[in-house]
């Protein structure tokens, strides 16, 4: 466990300095995705800070970060996928999952209880988004090495890691409910960010290398 | 123990989970690898058809140019030289001054149609007097004809263009004047030569019967060569119906290209 928490840490570090270093070159898209990354590396820095140091409310900022994660990958993705014929339904879901946090952020009573409905809403709007990006790229395969293709291992990201958290919302309820220990799932969900955060990094470098080339 | 099971299952289902994700992604990879070569072929075989069509064209195009030619010779010039063998042959002591009058405006004739051909045909001429000239030459031959009326108007100062540019623009003025002449039934052509937005824009309007609806620019040689041509140029090519019930060319070439070029 251990382990994985210093991997988890190790992780939100490169991933700091990576958009440190590329933030400037790479496209709008992934400038967007330094932004994210920089919100969730002071979001996970407030709770640890706030679960470890100070007795604080440890949720209250994640509220805020759920409602800011829909817009950042509007914007993201508005750049995948402006042109897809789908877009215009994926714009409306979108709006729908940022009214939907909005509405559940404001009318939480007790903010010491985390977000999981937002967060699940969020992560079933990204799975169908990211489903969509890879039938595009099938549509259209114009890129020679698809794992050089940066957009491929940020969707690739988004589709692992939402699934999962989805998934593990899922599981866990039910192994809550039924009083069984949850460790396997904790195992599982801090894997998956330190494969999602990995990945991310990774699109980021790649498309860093792309600029390079291209300039 | 009956816990414990079912605890196994949800890890197990867990792991389940996990090996469907990469899974998908693994055969997400080989979908678009396999999706890729055929789309590589799908576009080789789409350049190889327009390759294709355009030869065709060509071809067509060389062949309705023979045509043309050969048409010319026999029609004018081959009358011409027979009229004026003929002549030669009833040359005697009382109509010599006449018939050798008559023989020599035949030759003349005739020359002067050579001329005029080989003009038309030669790409060094047009590029020699420039694109304006030679239109006006064509204009004039036209109207010398007397089959129709033609003028030309231009609402723009000269333009500089690249010799290739004039010559291939020639060529398309000249197509359209022989399908004004061919199919067109009409009494008059106007050309206008305007630059709007950045490019030269060249409308060629007649008063003739108009064009079928089913023709279009994808259809007939002619039409399909014209679009073709501006093509070339970076251009666009388009049809349309005129009111009164003739039809107007359109010519659009961009000039920022073609100063590139």
């Amino acid at each position: 466990m251990i382990i994985l928490d210093v991997a988890v840490i190790l992780v939100y570090f490169t991933c700091l300095i990576v958009t440190i270093v590329v933030f400037k070159k790479v496209d709008a898209s992934f400038k967007w995705l330094c932004l994210l990354l920089w919100i969730t590396i002071t979001a996970e820095a407030i709770g640890h800070y706030s679960y470890f140091i100070k007795p604080l409310n440890s949720y209250l900022h994640y509220h805020i970060y759920a409602a800011l994660v829909i817009p950042i990958h509007f914007f993201i993705y508005r750049n995948f996928l402006g042109l897809s014929k789908y877009w215009g339904w994926l714009r409306i879901l979108f709006i729908v999952g940022f009214a939907f946090s909005i509405f559940k952020t404001l009318s939480v009573p007790d903010y010491s209880i985390g977000g999981t409905e937002v967060e699940s809403v969020n992560g079933f709007i990204l799975i169908i988004t990211s489903l969509i990006v890879f039938l595009q790229m099938l549509d259209e395969p114009i890129e020679n090495n698809l794992l050089r293709q940066p957009v491929f291992w940020f969707n690739t990201a988004v589709f692992f890691f939402y699934s999962t958290t989805n998934a593990t919302t899922i599981v866990g309820k039910y192994l809550y409910r039924h009083g069984y220990p949850l460790n396997a799932l904790h195992v599982t969900k801090i894997s998956a960010v330190v494969i999602f955060y990995s990945l991310l990094a990774l699109a980021l470098v790649m498309n860093y290398k792309k600029a390079k080339h291209v300039r | 123990m009956s816990d414990n099971l079912e605890f196994n299952i949800v890890v197990a289902s867990l792991i389940a989970f996990g090996l469907m994700m990469f899974s998908f992604i693994f055969v997400f990879i080989l979908k678009y690898r396999h999706r890729q070569s055929q789309f590589d072929v799908e576009k080789k075989q789409l350049k190889l058809e327009q390759e294709n069509e355009l030869i065709k064209v060509e071809l067509e195009l060389s062949e309705e140019l023979m045509k043309n030619i050969s048409q010319e010779i026999h029609d004018n010039i081959g009358q011409s030289l027979s009229l004026a063998k003929l002549n030669l042959h009833a040359l005697n002591g009382e109509n010599y001054k006449e018939q050798s009058s008559l023989t020599s405006s035949l030759l003349t004739r005739a020359i002067a149609d050579l001329r005029n051909l080989s003009k038309s045909l030669s790409g060094s001429y047009i590029r020699d007097i420039g694109l304006v000239a030679a239109v006006n030459r064509e204009i004039e031959l036209l109207n010398s004809a007397g089959k129709i009326q033609a003028e030309l108007e231009m609402k723009i100062e000269l333009i500089e263009i690249s010799e290739m540019h004039e010559v291939i623009i020639f060529r398309c003025i000249q197509e359209t004047i022989n399908n004004c002449i061919k199919h067109a039934q009409a009494s008059q052509l106007k050309i206008t030569f305007d630059v709007v937005n950045h490019s030269l824009m060249i409308l060629a309007q007649d008063n003739g019967i108009g064009m079928p609806e089913t023709l279009n620019t994808a259809t007939g040689i002619g039409m399909k060569s014209l679009e073709e041509r501006t093509k070339m140029l970076g251009g666009k090519f388009s049809i349309s119906a005129t009111v009164g019930g003739g039809t107007m060319l359109t010519f659009e070439v961009p000039l920022k290209t073609e100063l590139k070029n």
